[in-house]
């Protein structure tokens, strides 16, 4: 019962983070389950669904067909889909009936695509893992498959870990975007939001890759491995800041040595920071270069990572670890998902500066919060 | 590293072959590894001196994520890595599932990388019955797939049930089926049935291993016969099958 949900609702799960990667390209997905996990997804998951042409599809997944293990089903129904909308690339992403029956989607994969000559990828995805760990096996999946050797251009770059959970309706992208292309920069690949094949294909000729999620960390290693392209991770919240990003972006093209913003080690808690690392850590960054702040503690909810943690980061994996991490007395200031506020008792006074991850609130979030640059400045102006 | 999968009906002697072939590569030096994917959790027994070892499953239920390789991974005769999946209590919960987790959590705990074994054996129960069984055959699994039997009807139907299985999954581009093993309970004309029904699935019988008494004076010791009785005719016939099987999958 230790991980029992009380005020928190579940958070978006991997599948979720696989269909938004291959929310933009010109796929047929399908979603191997009888219906509840599709709707998740499209639901709460997904802010780009309404409106969509995107071809994201639920398989209709019934008890005889998991009982007899009818992969061949499935594998009609995709190539009757194929048929109708000659599709780039064609997926099959897994949820928790096909996990427990054992399903073997990566391998019906191979299947499918001897069987359509259409390039196809499998998702052993369970439903028992966060979105995070979807996003960067669907980039690395697909990055692996079609990224081609490539001169590099001068001056290009790639954005990985690019994804609705983590940066919603993708105001703080089309900043960040905007940030770069004002310092001569050109994105070729905004993985996964706003992308194409072809980009994807094009991949190698960056100069840098960009990771701005923990999801975007696995592929940006993939990168540097098979085409020895460097990574800056991090994010650039707060003018001086983003200055200083830029900077870094050129030390890390000179170099080639990647490089992971994290701010500062602290002598003790006094800020808590609660959500996906790689902002949390941006977040901090900002806080310690603009306002002069310190002591300041990310609060790992999506699992930690140690190559993006500082000592004083803590994990946090159920709500009853978040609110014990909340509660301490040490902490004066809580950054986090105004959902966050429930797991406070009315007692516990803090000041508290909502942040809002789809991931969590989706919709019924506040929105997102701009950040890129000296809307950060703005942001805590209006709290300090 | 090469990856190979025993298969074969349940109670036919597949531990039994496998722990011996998994002793006779040992005492030539090779790294040996061998999972048992049986609920029942004896394959490796004769490899432990008669002990039954914790298995993944149980490690997992008691110590949940502070399992370590040390918890499941246990070293016996001949420096052989032996590894029990485990499995419910009979009755409830699902056995296939619980092969998946197990396979799933050596792998997060690099238990491959650790050891580094020249040969891994999945020693894998009677027929493939669901998903969760097939896990073995899967694309980063076994490489080879073996299925022992003797010249009984049951055997028999159960080593073709599972050679259809592994031809469905080719596919997939997964393991190859390379023979059968038979493992000899002296029926009438068991060399003829035998490699009849090896044929008929395109194969063929790689070795035909005797039965002696001395398989069961030696388990009784809670041994091998390579272990116990080392210059024993049935160790000879133990030590061909090794000979075959580094053959067949090319090592």
């Amino acid at each position: 019962m230790a991980i029992l949900s009380i005020c928190l609702p579940p958070f978006s799960p991997d599948y979720s983070g696989v269909s938004s990667v291959l929310f933009d390209l010109h796929t047929v997905t399908a979603m191997h389950d009888a219906s509840g996990c599709t709707g998740n997804y499209t639901g709460y998951d997904e802010p780009r669904w309404y409106g969509s042409q995107s071809a994201i599809f639920c398989s209709g997944l019934r008890e005889i067909d998991a009982i007899l293990g009818d992969d061949e089903k499935l594998v009609k129904k995709m190539i009757a889909a194929s048929k109708d909308i000659h599709p780039q690339l064609m997926a099959m992403v897994g949820s928790p009936v096909p996990m427990v029956i054992g399903s073997d989607l990566t391998g019906l994969a191979v299947e499918l695509e001897e069987r359509t000559g259409i390039p196809c990828l499998g998702f052993d995805t369970t439903g028992t893992h966060y979105y995070d760990c979807g996003v960067s096996e669907a980039q690395f999946k697909i990055l692996k498959r079609f990224a081609v050797p490539m001169e590099t251009v001068p001056n290009t770059v790639n954005i990985l870990g690019a994804n609705p959970m983590d940066f919603g309706t993708g105001e703080n992208l089309a900043a960040f975007k905007q940030l770069l292309t004002d310092a001569g920069f050109t994105v070729n690949l905004c993985m996964s939001m706003d992308y194409t094949l072809e980009q994807v294909k094009h991949a190698a000729c960056a100069e840098i890759n960009l990771v701005v999620s923990k999801s975007g960390l696995r592929p940006a290693r993939f990168l540097n491995e098979r085409f020895g392209i460097p990574y800056l991770c991090g994010l650039p919240y707060g003018e001086r800041c983003a200055q200083d990003y830029l900077n870094t972006i050129d030390e890390v093209r000179r170099t080639k040595v990647s490089t992971i913003l994290k701010g500062q080690p602290a002598d003790q808690d006094e800020i808590l920071i609660i959500g996906e690392q790689v902002q949390s850590n941006a977040i901090r960054l900002a806080l310690e270069q603009e306002c002069g702040m310190s002591n300041i503690t990310v609060g790992c909810i999506f699992g930690r990572d140690e190559a993006l943690a500082l000592p004083q980061d803590k994990d946090l994996p159920s709500e009853r670890a978040i609110r014990e991490e909340m509660k301490k007395p040490c902490y004066r200031t809580i950054i986090a998902d105004p959902f966050m506020r429930m797991v406070l008792s009315e007692e516990e006074q803090k000041s508290f500066w909502d942040c809002s991850l789809y991931a969590v609130s989706s919709k019924l979030g506040k929105g997102v919060v701009p950040m890129i640059g000296k809307q950060f400045n703005q942001w805590i102006s209006e709290r300090r | 590293m090469k990856k190979v999968a025993i298969y074969g009906k349940g109670g036919i002697g597949k531990s039994t072959t496998t722990s011996n072939l998994s002793a006779a590569l040992a005492a030539r030096n090779l790294k040996v590894m061998q999972i048992g994917c049986d609920p029942k959790a004896d394959s490796t027994k004769n490899l432990m001196g008669g002990r039954k070892i914790p298995t993944v499953l149980d490690q997992i239920r008691e110590r949940g994520n502070q399992i370590t390789l040390d918890d499941i991974a246990f070293v016996g005769f001949g420096g052989i890595v032996c590894v029990e999946a485990g499995g419910p209590t009979p009755g409830i919960g699902c056995a296939g599932r619980g092969i998946i987790t197990a396979f799933e959590k050596l792998e997060e705990l690099k238990a491959y990388e650790r050891y580094q074994p020249d040969i891994v054996f999945y020693d894998v129960l009677g027929d493939v019955v669901c998903g969760g069984f097939a896990m073995p055959i899967r694309g980063g699994y076994a490489d080879n797939v073996f299925i022992v039997t003797s010249g009984e009807m049951m055997a028999l139907y159960a080593a073709t049930n599972i050679a259809h299985a592994i031809e469905n999954f080719g596919k997939r581009g997964y393991a190859k089926f390379s023979g059968l093993i038979q493992n000899s309970r002296n029926v009438e004309n068991e060399d003829a049935l035998v490699a009849q029904v090896a044929q008929e699935n395109g194969s063929e019988v790689i070795k035909i291993i005797p039965r002696d008494k001395v398989v069961q004076q030696a388990e009784q010791q809670g041994m091998t016969v390579i272990e116990a009785f080392p210059d024993s005719d049935q160790a000879k016939e133990y030590n061909l099958l090794a000979d075959r099987i580094l053959e067949v999958i090319g090592q």
